[in-house]
């Protein structure tokens, strides 16, 4: 199987069996949150821009384990917890800094702020020893309506995607 | 009063409404920017989602755009048969004001319940550049 048709396979495993979950999921916590007290001022309480999931690419192959996944939201960068890995941290550093834009510019993303950098940050909590190369991720999506995005430069220079 | 941060903002695809007195709009934001007349106060915008999650249809004799590719416009049909004229923001950057017109009740003048303390309304003082799509693709507004 050549690199496109492997990657377009990957990309349909992950399409199919994760993502229409992921966004129903999504969409089903904000409508309990809106029920259950609709005068919360609960800040989560918008859609997110876009989530993504992402894998080790070894784990792509085990369609019958697809939570062997990790997925995350686009959110902000500034909670100086939100990465604690030290291989994705330094990668960040190099393009310019957590929460601050990348230095040689092209990208309107503050580094850190995406959905893939968030879901990768938990990847590597729980298995440090993964290299950000072999990170797999799905297309990242608009939840409300489940049009695919594209990856940012930021994204594409982090994971050589 | 709190406002919608500009890093919130980018990271959320908020809804958000006007009117312009005649017709009432719904837009998804999409992860861009919201005008500031209607970001003066982020919880009246909160309160108002709630009100109208909570209102009552008003027709279900609606228009929505061709989708040939399956997106999911559940929530922009949802928000058109409540009486309002559904936009959701083109993913062409941050800051741009091109919309385009996802699902609108067959009668554009129909009002929806019980908005009107609520809803921030157009005038000549807060008016702000916009460009919409009708469902045929042409220029609305």
């Amino acid at each position: 199987m050549n690199l496109y048709l492997l990657r377009t396979y990957m990309d349909l495993q992950l399409l199919l069996f994760d993502i229409p979950n992921l966004c129903d999921s999504v969409i089903r916590l904000r409508k309990i949150r809106k029920t259950k007290n609709p005068k919360s001022k609960y800040k989560d309480q918008d859609y997110p821009a876009i989530v993504s999931r992402c894998c080790e690419k070894e784990f792509v192959y085990c369609v019958s384990k697809p939570f062997n996944s990790f997925y995350a939201r686009t959110k902000s960068a500034k909670n100086p917890n939100a990465y604690r890995n030290m291989q994705l941290i330094s990668a960040m550093n190099a393009l310019g800094g957590i929460g601050k834009h990348p230095v040689a510019g092209g990208c309107n993303n503050k580094i850190g702020s995406c959905a893939e950098q968030h879901a990768a940050e938990l990847l590597l909590r729980k298995n440090p020893s993964c290299k950000l190369d072999k990170i797999f991720f799905s297309n990242p999506i608009r939840p409300r309506t489940n049009e695919p995005r594209t990856f940012c430069d930021n994204c594409v220079k982090l994971f050589k995607l | 009063m709190s406002r919608y941060t500009k890093d919130y903002q980018m990271n959320y695809d908020i809804d958000w409404f006007f009117t312009d007195g005649i017709h009432y709009f719904h837009v998804a934001s999409n992860g861009g920017a919201i005008p500031d007349f209607v970001n003066v106060d982020r919880n009246s915008n909160i309160e108002l989602q709630n009100r109208i999650a909570n209102s009552k249809i008003v027709t279900n004799d609606i228009n929505v755009i061709d989708n040939p590719n399956g997106f999911n416009y559940s929530s922009f049909v949802d928000f058109a048969k409540k009486g309002f004229i559904s936009i959701d923001k083109k993913n062409d950057g941050f800051d741009s004001q091109n919309y385009f017109v996802v699902a609108e009740p067959s009668n554009k003048q129909i009002k929806p319940d019980g908005v009107d303390d609520l809803i921030p309304k157009l005038s000549e003082k807060n008016r702000f550049k916009i460009h919409i799509e009708d469902i045929r693709n042409e220029l609305l507004w």
